[in-house]
């Protein structure tokens, strides 16, 4: 064990491969800043580069691009209001209130610290559980998916408990538009009303870009602010972004639980990973002191999706390196990149070459740390862009949205529908309702049903009875009741 | 006289002299002819449509030939992937698109007519017009059991039990194999659908929560490393090179005519496999200029060995004999096989 990663340390530290990773972070974070361009399409552009490439050079270029878009991601969450991809929206929630305090320095140091240290744990736990992780990642099967779904949803009312009527209905009106094309089991279409792309049903992307996108462009555009408000900005300086590093230590215990959170959840294939930030979030917020100040700028807030998410990443490798099952989307993407290497994750990879697996899982903690120093320098530079006035910004932000969403799939149809859930999102914050509720029921949606028919076909009603399954259940319940605890305690002893 | 005779061997003279030269300028016209056949691509761009997101096999295949195309025809070839309607929302925007040459497809041709005969939502194409340009591979498939299954399928039928099988859907490769089988040997099965794709429906085989699926042999040989599933039989006309020991349904079963004629008929549909196809109408200069291309293309030694070595074989078929498929598959069957068909496939072992 120990001699495997040692020699997986000696295929890292080669001048091919850090010069690879060198070459792939400022690209990662470039994609990673523009909005609507995401890790996935990251990987889609860089992997026909990567053609003909040494596999270890090969995969470093792909994984530190890949490490470093999530950095560039939680970035404009913080600094826009904008999540650079789906996971981030949980980011968005107390970081983009920080920036208009004008503390983004302070948002994004801990942002990049947490990323940094998260990433690192998901990889550490990634190269420590790899040689055992098979029978763990077999014994997850479609009702344990489907608790954790379920438990994704609970976690609505959590995010909302300022407004929880308004939140559920968000979360609900989430899980409807989820419902609109393929149904995921039948494969019949719902509401397609005869238009090819509406097979598919409503994209995340065009969803998550209008929601957030763009009610920020339209005040950006009317108030002609900045988006740091004037009055209160303190002098740009580094200060503030060493302070909100410095602010994980102060909260080692949320940044454990949401390391873990995010590695087990990425762990797990079939649980959809931009769930691991929000739970995260949630779990946060039900154990702190003053959970009501949470959506005003809390740094803990920030700290905790973004820990998570990173680990996601490190977790996600395990099943992908384990069993040639990828853990989310865009390892499903690495995968691709592995066949075209030459290379074949699975049983048989690990057993001839766990020195490549654990270079990876080497490679990958490198990244992190790599991409948040490289984004720790660039952060004031990035701060500015807090400062830029209103008018200024809005017409280049609206361009970058645009731009990135079509990208994604080549779809005009796409670029319509940013305007449209614009709308949506225009609305719902003027009324109060809460946007990330309504994103999380959307992507949780179709896991849900799927999960849920093909463990009644599979094993019937008696699905609910298994170990693990009763396991997320138990542990779902004491999450949300944990606030009302001491109420409940009293409620027993009186029974 | 003399005066005449010599009028006579000028005048013919004159006639072979004008022939000859009729004949060097036509000669010479045709050769610039052919040379032109390809004048319609040099410096233009031409797209490779890809039904699916980047990464996946029919994404690689169109990203590992589309420099050989370049290089043949002097065109910039572009892979746009072009994702939605199970791959072939992108089928539906080729036929709308102008026959000029300028884009083709790389398309999942089992789905496409599979797609047809069940008339499934979203189908606005129509394979028998659809122009073959060649095909670019096909692949056999293995039946995976769970390693707690019987090692045979003899053993499996003979036991009564209901076997589980996983799958995306039914017309998505591993549901309607999954259906021809099971009609063909009249196995108890339950076909279980709704798994977000094919490795979380090799992986539920892993895990017990079903006992089998039927999927290509590539894909199912990934699965079986390390014994968390076992290969027991190949569904294909012949051997698969990833397996050579794993007997076909037809070397373990003699089956009665009436259930191997759907077997061949799903096993017709995979000859035609994944294929190279343009917009309906082509001019014909054009269609054989490109047909031609892409034979040359993929029965080049070099780039079948270059294929080879990225685990993406190539086997080419001429676009005639794809014709004929379509024609047998898809216009000479009788309304009451159709109908078996559709039955079995989309209603049957739910």
């Amino acid at each position: 064990m120990l001699d495997a990663f040692l020699s997986a340390g000696g295929l890292v530290f080669q001048p091919a491969v850090l010069l690879a990773m060198a070459l792939a972070l400022p690209i990662g974070i470039v994609v990673g800043l523009l909005p609507g361009l995401s890790g996935i399409t990251a990987l889609a552009f860089l992997i026909p580069f990567t053609f003909g490439m040494d596999p270890l050079v090969g995969l470093a270029f792909l994984l530190a691009s890949y490490a470093a878009v999530s950095q560039g991601g939680s970035i404009t969450a913080i600094v826009l209001g904008v999540p650079g991809e789906v996971p981030n929206a949980a980011t968005v929630i107390d970081g983009y209130p920080l920036a208009k305090q004008g503390r983004a320095g302070y948002a994004i140091g801990g942002a990049l610290m947490a990323s940094a240290l998260g990433g690192l744990f998901g990889c550490v736990v990634l190269a420590v559980l790899l040689p055992v992780m098979q029978p763990v990642i077999l014994s997850f099967a479609s009702p344990e998916n489907f608790f954790l779904s379920l438990a994704g949803v609970a976690f609505i009312a959590v995010l909302s408990a300022s407004a929880p009527v308004r939140g559920l209905i968000a979360g609900a009106l989430g899980i409807f538009l989820s419902l609109f094309g393929y149904d995921p089991v039948d494969g019949v279409p719902r509401f397609w009303m005869g238009s090819d792309y509406m097979l598919d049903g409503f994209r995340l992307v065009p969803l998550a870009m209008g929601l957030f996108a763009i009610p920020e462009i339209l005040a950006l555009m009317s108030s002609g602010k900045s988006i740091a408000q004037p009055g209160r900005l303190e002098p740009i300086s580094f200060g503030q972004v060493v302070e909100g590093g410095l602010a994980v230590f102060k909260h080692l215990g949320i940044f454990f639980r949401s390391s873990a959170i995010g590695t087990v959840i990425g762990i797990m294939p079939g649980v959809g990973g931009a769930t691991a930030p929000f739970v995260a979030y949630a779990a946060a917020r039900q154990t702190a002191k003053n959970p009501e100040t949470f959506g005003q700028g809390r740094i803990e807030g920030v700290i905790a999706p973004e820990a998570s998410s990173n680990a996601k990443e490190g977790g996600a490798l395990v099943p992908t390196l384990a069993l040639g099952i990828p853990g989310s989307s865009s390892m499903a993407m690495l995968l691709g990149a592995f066949l075209i290497l030459g290379l074949q994750p699975g049983p048989e990879f690990l057993k001839k070459h766990m020195d490549i697996a654990i270079a990876l899982a080497w490679i990958c903690a490198l990244a992190n740390v790599a991409s948040s120093a490289l984004m720790f320098l660039l952060s004031k530079a990035l701060i500015y862009i807090t400062r830029v006035p209103g008018h200024v910004l809005a017409p280049i932000l609206l361009a970058l949205v645009v731009i990135g969403t079509y990208s994604a799939d080549n779809n005009v149809n796409d670029v319509w529908f940013i305007f449209i859930f614009g709308a949506l999102g225009v609305a719902m914050e003027r009324l109060n309702y809460n946007r990330p509720a309504l994103l999380l029921g959307f992507v949780l949606g179709e896991t849900i049903e799927r999960n849920f028919q093909i463990s009644m076909k599979a094993y019937g009603p008696a699905f609910v009875l298994r170990p693990i399954s009763i396991a997320i259940i138990v542990l779902a319940l004491a999450f949300l009741l944990w606030p009302n605890r001491r109420r409940l305690t009293l409620l027993w002893r009186r029974a | 006289m003399r005066h005449h005779r010599h009028n006579q061997s000028c005048r013919r003279a004159f006639l072979a002299l004008i022939f000859a030269a009729g004949f060097a300028a036509s000669a010479q016209l045709t050769a610039a002819n052919a040379q032109d056949a390809g004048a319609f691509l040099k410096g233009q761009t031409v797209r490779i449509y890809v039904g699916f997101s980047p990464g996946g096999g029919y994404d690689a295949y169109a990203r590992m030939l589309a420099p050989h195309f370049e290089k043949k025809t002097g065109a910039t070839v572009v892979v746009e992937n072009r994702p939605g309607g199970g791959g072939l929302t992108a089928l539906n925007q080729l036929v709308r698109e102008k026959p000029d040459g300028l884009a083709m497809m790389m398309l999942n041709g089992e789905s496409a007519i599979l797609g047809q005969i069940t008339k499934q939502p979203g189908v606005a194409f129509d394979m028998t017009k659809v122009s073959n340009l060649a095909r670019v591979a096909h692949e056999q498939h293995f039946l995976l059991v769970n390693p707690n299954m019987p090692n045979s399928l003899k053993e499996i039928i003979a036991s009564g039990k209901t076997v589980k099988f996983s799958a995306t859907g039914r017309v998505d490769n591993l549901g309607d194999y999954a259906a021809v089988l099971c009609e063909a040997l009249k196995m108890n099965c339950q076909i279980i659908t709704g798994y977000k794709g094919s490795k979380e429906a090799g992986l539920a085989v892993m895990n017990g929560e079903v006992d089998a699926l039927a999927i290509s042999d590539g894909s199912g040989n990934d699965y079986a490393q390390g014994g968390q599933t076992k290969v027991i039989a190949t569904i294909g006309n012949a051997r698969s090179e990833f397996k050579p020991d794993v007997t076909t349904l037809n070397e373990q079963f003699q089956l009665p005519p009436d259930r191997k004629w759907l077997l061949d008929f799903r096993l017709a549909i995979k000859d035609y496999g994944r294929v190279m196809v343009a917009p309906p109408d082509m001019p014909a200069d054009k269609l054989k200029y490109l047909q031609q291309v892409w034979r040359e293309i993929l029965t080049d030694p070099a780039v079948m060995e270059e294929a080879a070595k990225s685990k993406r074989p190539l086997k080419y078929e001429a676009p005639a004999k794809l014709d004929q498929y379509i024609r047998d598959l898809l216009q000479s069957l009788p309304p009451e096989k159709v109908d078996q068909v559709n039955e079995v496939i989309l209603k049957k072992f739910s």
